[in-house]
């Protein structure tokens, strides 16, 4: 049986078949992303000053992980083209790219999903100052105001702690490498400090040498603590949801991709004209994909 | 990058079926291709420029949070028109696209409008953007 409008245009729609079809898919798919963002976007603008994270995020990693993908919508484009020209080599060295790119994105963003799941925020029952903690100098926009929350890396605990697990563990402790600064702090607030002047002390100093200086905490203290994962809080929940669900698409793509380079190149063989359409419908789905995460990274990433 | 070849296949180096080596004829002018390459290169160049002035605005404190978010999404915008209008190919003017498009626009911007509203109307949201 031949399937009608693989190749050739439809009157009514100007296009053939699957591209129709992609599209309407693809909108749907701005549907579901637009509602996503509506949401982000009504958290995010509700939030009171202070209540929205700041510099969790690893923005040059972030950056970079745009880059990779970007790459991929290029060798996607042109191993169309290649196909077009009926240069089967050169689209199969473009689309290797491509899943190169797919993976090194999906692996990136495992490894920052990784990090976040190792990384802590610690409630305290009563707040401190930062004369009793001078490690914890960059959790203070005022010195004189104490802070009832740290956040940071522990020293030996593994992902997705709580004070209840590390209870029934019989740990009485924890040791916390803290953040540069506290996420509470805004973006301005944490670059007025990095420029301010501090002591030459590494334990009251910023940056790497500050993540060094670990602070001892029992755990009669703490009155909560949480991994950076979705349950931590609205920023997370979103952030987990939107990346995610992002990343599924990613993979999806890249399943898709390697579906018509291997098993389904022998369409090439029969009709050409159809395999190189297949890849172009792909190819929208990708392009869709980058799409989002250009709006993905700077919501997400730097507002 | 290499020299684009308008010529049929040549041999994959990677395993195949023998039949998947048959040459398929070209479906384009090879002038035609050429240029949409040099555009696909070209827009990607914009997109890697879009990036960095992206992050440049993360280390540029503006006096207020709408401001960022406005630089912040015209570059998003002008980076996804390029995506969209070249690498997607909707500068090719199909018309039953742009129909379909514009009703997925107009539903997602009926969509965020009443998102914005109900952040100005409900009492205690809002205050970032006022």
């Amino acid at each position: 049986m031949k399937i009608p409008y693989t190749t050739e245009i439809r009157e009514d729609t100007g296009l053939y078949n699957a591209k129709a079809g992609m599209w309407l898919f693809l909108a749907s798919e701005a549907m579901l992303f637009g509602a996503l963002f509506s949401a982000y976007v009504f958290l995010r603008i509700g939030a009171w000053e202070g209540e929205w994270p700041h510099g969790l995020l690893n923005v040059p990693i972030g950056a970079f992980n745009t880059l990779v993908l970007i790459t991929s919508s290029l060798t996607v484009a042109m191993s169309w083209t290649s196909l077009k020209m009926g240069d089967l080599q050169r689209y199969r060295r473009f689309q290797f790219v491509t899943l190169f790119c797919a993976a090194a994105f999906l692996g990136i963003k495992g490894w920052e999903y990784f990090d976040k799941f190792n990384h802590y925020e610690i409630w305290l029952k009563e707040p401190v100052s930062s004369q009793e903690y001078p490690q914890l100098a960059g959790h203070f926009a005022d010195p004189d105001q104490p802070v009832a929350s740290v956040i940071g890396h522990i020293e030996g605990i593994g992902p997705f702690q709580t004070l209840a697990s590390l209870q029934e563990e019989g740990e009485s402790a924890v040791e916390l490498h803290p953040d540069a600064f506290h996420y509470r702090l805004s973006a301005r607030q944490q670059a007025e400090l990095r420029k301010a002047e501090r002591p030459s002390d590494p334990a009251v100093s910023h940056g790497a040498d500050a993540e060094h200086a670990s602070v001892r905490i029992d755990l009669s203290r703490i009155a909560r603590m949480s991994a950076f994962v979705p349950r931590h809080g609205t920023f997370f929940a979103t952030y987990f949801t939107l990346t995610g669900l992002h990343a599924l698409h990613v993979l999806g793509g890249a399943l898709m991709f390697a579906f018509i380079l291997w098993p389904g190149a022998r369409m090439w063989r029969d009709d050409p004209e159809r395999y190189t359409n297949s890849v172009e419908v792909a190819g929208l789905f990708w392009h869709f994909v980058d799409l989002v995460w250009i709006f993905l990274f700077p919501v997400i990433y730097l507002l | 990058m290499s020299e684009i070849s308008p010529s049929p296949i040549s041999p994959s180096p990677i395993a195949l079926p023998p039949a998947l080596s048959i040459p398929a004829a070209p479906h384009a002018g090879v002038q035609q291709i050429q240029n949409e390459q040099k555009r696909y290169l070209a827009v990607y160049a914009t997109l890697i420029c879009g990036t960095a002035l992206t992050v440049a605005m993360y280390y540029v404190h503006f006096e207020a949070l709408w401001q960022t978010v406005a630089v912040a999404l015209v570059i998003a915008a002008v980076k996804a028109a390029c995506v969209a209008t070249i690498f997607m190919h909707l500068w090719q003017g199909q018309r039953d696209v742009y129909r379909l498009l514009l009703f997925t626009g107009a539903f997602a911007a009926t969509m965020f409008a009443l998102t914005i509203y109900s952040i100005f109307s409900l009492p205690g949201t809002g205050h970032y953007l006022r």
